[in-house]
């Protein structure tokens, strides 16, 4: 019956509705672009490679440290990225309630399952969304003749004003999918558990919050900040950890769907719209 | 045998009281009506019996098992309560097969054959965002009815529906009575209610206020 009830969210909430498909590669292609000008100014005697586009959409900004002399910058690329995610899956399992959900509940009988199933249907559609990003960025690089590696070039790091260089590449190159993928998927959860207790909309402002003050506090409990690549600890001194981040990113996702399921297990199903 | 119990029931929404300590009994197969006005609590009592609310106080005996303790919802319920609510991309075929998947206890033969009952084709592929409100309003009956649910909870199924609608929704309580099903439903039209209904229960602030047999059986009607 769960498994059921995860292909029902998959299919209504996950498949169906190609616009927003198209929309999200539509904006990942106009990424690419932006940066592939912005890297003809920066060298335009190499090409960029794979891991140089993810850095330019992950990469999110260094911390900000307030003073007469610097101006605060939003890092929009990842701002939106990260922000158009989160409102693609902010509706679904409200609305679903109001809906053929209620039908669909009613014949699980299971508000657990119900639950869970929603759940699942968050990661899964983090990592889509997230995929999305991934395979046209990487379609891009292709096509434009960049270099099919996560390897990321001096360039990029002196355009992004890094100066540390990883002693392990390949441990950044983890942490460019894994970490923003990992905390998306968690805000992701704590989102759906309070659009249950609040409206999604406040639910969707708390995610808005959460990014923003990452982006202006650089601190470890502040878990959007493990989303940025730029402030890693192995590319930033006194960086964010990324098993920190896994912890911190992992303990709310069990936060989230525990008070979620003890919430939903009480949770008077009204036509609230 | 079917009972439904609701002893001392009381449900209250942001400080207000939706159903004020009601105690009634339901038996299988009858066809009870609730009447009352507008927010008089009758959606309320569907809610509560089908497991979508809590009450805050007192309890819903379904069969001797406590709802919320023993049972997450009834074992054998059907609903169509306020608006009926499918997939606006799929047909209505696709929508009930969607459903009955759940539990496999139908086949889509069954599905088809009860979409025609309720006057819809079966074959029709025209989606469920294009129906008509009488053509959602029969849907949603027929999604309430396949699978030949013990409980039967219908609030307002006359709403959008024409007099042949009307006269398949009769036949449809009728048959669903005969096999033994609990029916409860409300109707705005009270001349309706009392055709359908074997017995009927008077809402007014959460309250039941007033209880009548109506005497079908002998004058022949329904």
């Amino acid at each position: 019956m769960f498994f059921k009830m995860v292909w029902y969210d998959l299919k209504n909430g996950l498949l169906k509705g190609k616009w927003k498909y198209l929309f999200f590669m539509g904006l990942s292609l106009i990424i690419c672009i932006d940066f592939r000008l912005r890297w003809n100014l920066i060298d335009s005697l190499n090409v960029p490679s794979y891991g140089d586009f993810l850095m330019y959409i992950f990469s999110g900004m260094k911390e900000y440290i307030p003073s007469p002399m610097t101006q605060f910058r939003y890092p929009e690329i990842w701002i939106l990225v990260m922000l158009l995610t989160a409102y693609q899956i902010l509706y679904y399992p409200y609305r679903d309630l109001s809906g053929m959900g209620k039908q669909v509940l009613i014949n699980s009988k299971s508000r657990i399952g119900w639950w869970f199933s929603k759940c699942v249907w968050i990661l899964c559609s983090v990592f889509v969304f997230f995929g999305i990003f991934w395979m046209v960025s990487l379609l891009f690089c292709l096509v434009t003749g960049g270099k099919c590696s996560l390897e990321i070039s001096i360039r990029m790091y002196q355009y992004l004003g890094i100066t540390i260089m990883p002693d392990m590449p390949s441990e950044l190159n983890i942490q460019i999918f894994l970490l923003p993928l990992l905390v998306m998927s968690s805000l992701g959860l704590m989102q759906m558990t309070l659009s249950f207790f609040i409206k999604p909309f406040y639910s969707f402002a708390v995610t808005i919050t959460i990014f923003v003050v990452s982006c202006y506090y650089m601190n470890p409990w502040v878990i959007g900040n493990y989303a940025m690549v730029q402030r890693s600890s192995l590319l930033v001194r006194g960086g964010m950890e990324a098993v920190h981040g896994i912890c911190l990113a992992l303990l709310l996702s069990a936060v989230s769907v525990g008070i979620g399921l003890l919430f939903f297990r009480r949770y008077d199903i009204l036509d609230r719209e | 045998m079917m009972t439904i119990e609701m002893q001392g029931v009381t449900k209250i929404i942001k400080r207000n009281t939706i159903i004020d300590d009601v105690s009634v009994s339901f038996s299988s197969g009858k066809v009870y009506g609730l009447k009352g006005i507008n927010g008089s609590g009758k959606t309320m009592m569907m809610r509560l019996i089908s497991g979508l609310i809590r009450p805050n106080k007192g309890q819903i005996l379904i069969n001797g098992k406590q709802l919320w303790k023993d049972l997450n919802f009834p074992e054998s319920i059907g609903i169509l309560i306020e608006n009926p609510s499918f997939l606006d991309d799929y047909s209505g075929l696709e929508n009930l097969k969607i459903l009955a998947g759940l539990k496999k206890k139908i086949d889509e033969n069954t599905i088809r054959e009860t979409i025609a009952e309720v006057g819809l084709d079966p074959n029709d592929k025209k989606k469920y965002k294009k129906y008509s409100l009488g053509m959602k309003q029969r849907l949603g009956i027929a999604a309430a009815v396949m699978e030949h649910p013990e409980i039967l909870l219908l609030d307002e199924p006359t709403n959008a529906l024409d007099s042949t609608g009307i006269e398949q929704l009769k036949k449809i309580i009728e048959k669903e009575k005969q096999r033994g099903a609990l029916i409860i439903l409300t109707c705005h039209d009270f001349e309706l209610l009392k055709e359908f209904c074997d017995e009927i229960y008077y809402i007014d602030n959460g309250k039941i206020t007033d209880h009548s047999i109506e005497k079908k059986e002998e004058s022949g009607q329904v």
